[in-house]
């Protein structure tokens, strides 16, 4: 409980700074530099919660659209045996980006 | 208790399921209702359904046609058990495809008697024969309702024979493109499959009959109640290092996990406080895999040529033993559970280029050179004796004697490992599935220690046990999971509409 805590004011801190002084001390990788904001993915302010898969389908389209966007990357990381897998599962806006693929397989794909 | 909130239920997880326990049996305060409800109020279901597997789908969309109303719990982000891992063989005989094919030289008694066969005749022969009688049926349900495609049968040795129907994976898994139509089937019938949510418990009632289950939801724990009954279907416990040191011994433990690493016993647990007749706990399926990228290496192993050698350069299995075999002795024999499959360039080794393709393909290290001393610095073998190794090997063919070998080689026809460039495929030896589980009848009902049918539970797919002992036919697994997945769901429902 007190990590969530530390979690929540750090992340409510670098916020309030934002307000008032740029750059964002939040890293928000691709959705920064494309002019993204807050608001447009997180519903409560300060932002608080995980955004839900639908909220990224609302821009990007859902997975059988992202897997044809992808479908000539070999191999097509959208169209996987492990099924439906979550955007955020792999694209990490406020970290590093990750490939769950990498658990088992050791496949040359970098994630945006 | 009276003042519970939210925050003080999760600090205080054991008080609340205290609470709900104490809700359940009747007698709540009405603070404690109050509180049970905030948990979570319980749902009434014909038939609850432990994990979206194939089994389990299987099962909801059987329900659902039959009339009744299913929900599924799985307890991770979406189906993870193994089938999403499997290559995507359906074993079975008798099927239009088959006919359409031309393959007319099986029948559903020579199935069986394979079956039997393959299982030393310890299979149980009630599951293995309703197996076979009802197999082609299951197939054409997969067909004809679910729309998974498969690909022209090829006809293989025995016991595949012309029985090996391999799903379409249009470009994935065929184990992954049936689980993904599985769940389209379920979706298209507003079928529930509930995510993060796992079983914990089976809820019994004063005659110890199965009415349900309770399942932590991301809400908390939750009771979802079962008028028909409830089906295992979690899948065995391969990845449970736990169990299989306990059912196995340790040595099973190190084997690499081929398939999910999410198959963690729960047909195990939850069964067994009802006293379920656990079976077949010590069997399962072995292969081999690269750990590291999940390379399937089995064809080279098993194409005949060259030699299999541990880290430190000596033979260490009869090259002649199945792939299961070796991948089931390998952590027996190395004590890192890792060999490397040396080939040389024998032009007739009908696997050496695929092999070569799949490890490059998939980003897999293996290793080629024009000598053994530099195969031997590649792979970090000692030198001098993979040398030796490979010089004794050579030898003891041209001494007609390779049997005398220790360990024995009874390769048919045996081949020098004489010609550059080398190889060197490195693999680790893997568990694909354990065989043990609750045992079932031919109704997928559980039977308990006194071999009375526990009233209300079942089980079927992997978490079942009673089928499979020592090996399987290839497509069993996802067979048995249709078949008794399908027959646990009439069965449910019959029961249901009865209560």
């Amino acid at each position: 409980m007190k990590s969530i805590y530390i979690v929540f004011v750090t992340l409510f801190a670098a916020l309030s700074m934002s307000v008032f002084a740029a750059p964002m001390t939040i890293p928000m990788g691709k959705h920064l530099e494309k002019g993204v904001t807050c608001a447009q993915c997180h519903k409560e302010n300060p932002p608080a919660k995980a955004v839900p898969f639908e909220k990224c389908e609302s821009c990007h389209g859902n997975n059988d659209a992202m897997a044809k966007r992808t479908e000539k990357v070999e191999p097509n990381p959208h169209f996987n045996h492990l099924g439906d897998v979550t955007c955020t599962e792999c694209h990490k806006n406020h970290s590093e980006s990750v490939l769950i693929c990498s658990n088992c397989h050791k496949f040359n794909l970098k994630t945006p | 208790m009276g003042t519970l909130t939210r925050r003080s239920l999760l600090k205080s997880g054991l008080a609340a399921v205290g609470a709900g326990t104490v809700a359940m049996m009747g007698r709540p305060s009405s603070a404690e209702a109050a509180t049970t409800q905030k948990v979570g109020k319980a749902q009434t279901f014909d038939a609850v359904i432990v994990g979206a597997g194939c089994a389990g789908l299987a099962c909801a969309i059987e329900v659902h046609d039959q009339g009744g109303k299913p929900v599924v719990l799985e307890k991770m982000g979406r189906p993870s058990g193994n089938a999403i891992f499997a290559l995507g063989s359906v074993c079975v005989t008798g099927t239009r495809l088959q006919k359409e094919q031309g393959i007319d030289d099986d029948s559903v008694e020579q199935f069986y008697q394979d079956m039997m066969k393959v299982s030393l005749q310890r299979g149980d022969p009630e599951l293995t024969r309703f197996y076979a009688e009802n197999s082609a049926e299951a197939f054409h349900w997969l067909v004809d309702k679910i729309g998974v495609k498969f690909k022209k049968i090829i006809k293989a040795p025995y016991p595949r024979f012309g029985r090996i129907h391999r799903i379409d994976g249009e470009g994935i898994t065929g184990g992954g493109m049936l689980i993904r139509k599985l769940l389209a089937a379920a979706k298209a019938r507003g079928i529930p499959v509930l995510y993060h949510t796992k079983a914990v418990e089976l809820l019994t009632n004063l005659k110890m009959e199965v009415t349900g289950v309770r399942a932590l939801t991301p809400e908390g724990l939750k009771d979802f109640n079962a008028k028909g009954g409830v089906l295992i279907a979690s899948g065995g416990f391969s990845a449970n290092r736990e169990m299989l040191t306990m059912y196995m011994g340790g040595w099973a433990a190190n084997l690499a996990t081929r398939g999910s690493p999410y198959v963690t016993g729960e047909n195990i647990a939850l069964t067994k406080p009802l006293y379920a007749q656990l079976v077949h706990m010590d069997q399962f399926h072995g292969g081999p895999i690269v750990a590291a990228t999940h390379v399937n290496p089995a064809d080279i192993l098993n194409a005949g040529y060259g030699i299999i050698v541990s880290m430190q350069g000596q033979r260490v299995i009869d090259e002649a033993s199945t792939y299961v075999a070796k991948a089931k002795t390998l952590p027996r024999v190395t004590k890192e559970n890792r060999a490397f499959q040396i080939c040389d360039s024998n032009s007739k080794n009908p696997q050496l280029a695929g092999m070569i393709k799949k490890y490059t393909h998939l980003n897999s290290p293996f290793y080629q050179a024009e000598t053994l001393e530099e195969l031997a610095k590649l792979t970090d073998i000692p030198a001098e004796a993979l040398i030796k190794t490979v010089n004794e090997y050579n030898d003891a063919l041209k001494n007609n004697a390779p049997a005398q070998l220790n360990p024995p080689n009874t390769l048919k026809t045996p081949y020098a490992v004489e010609t550059a460039p080398y190889y060197a495929f490195p693999f680790e030896g893997g568990m694909t599935a354990t065989f043990g589980g609750p045992k079932i009848n031919v109704r997928a009902e559980v039977v308990n220690t006194e071999q009375q049918t526990i009233p209300g539970l079942y089980a079927a797919g992997n978490a079942a046990g009673g089928l499979f002992y020592n090996d399987y036919i290839g497509g069993c697994q996802l067979g048995g999971a249709t078949i008794f997945g399908r027959v646990a769901a009439k069965e449910m429902v019959a029961r249901s509409k009865k209560a």
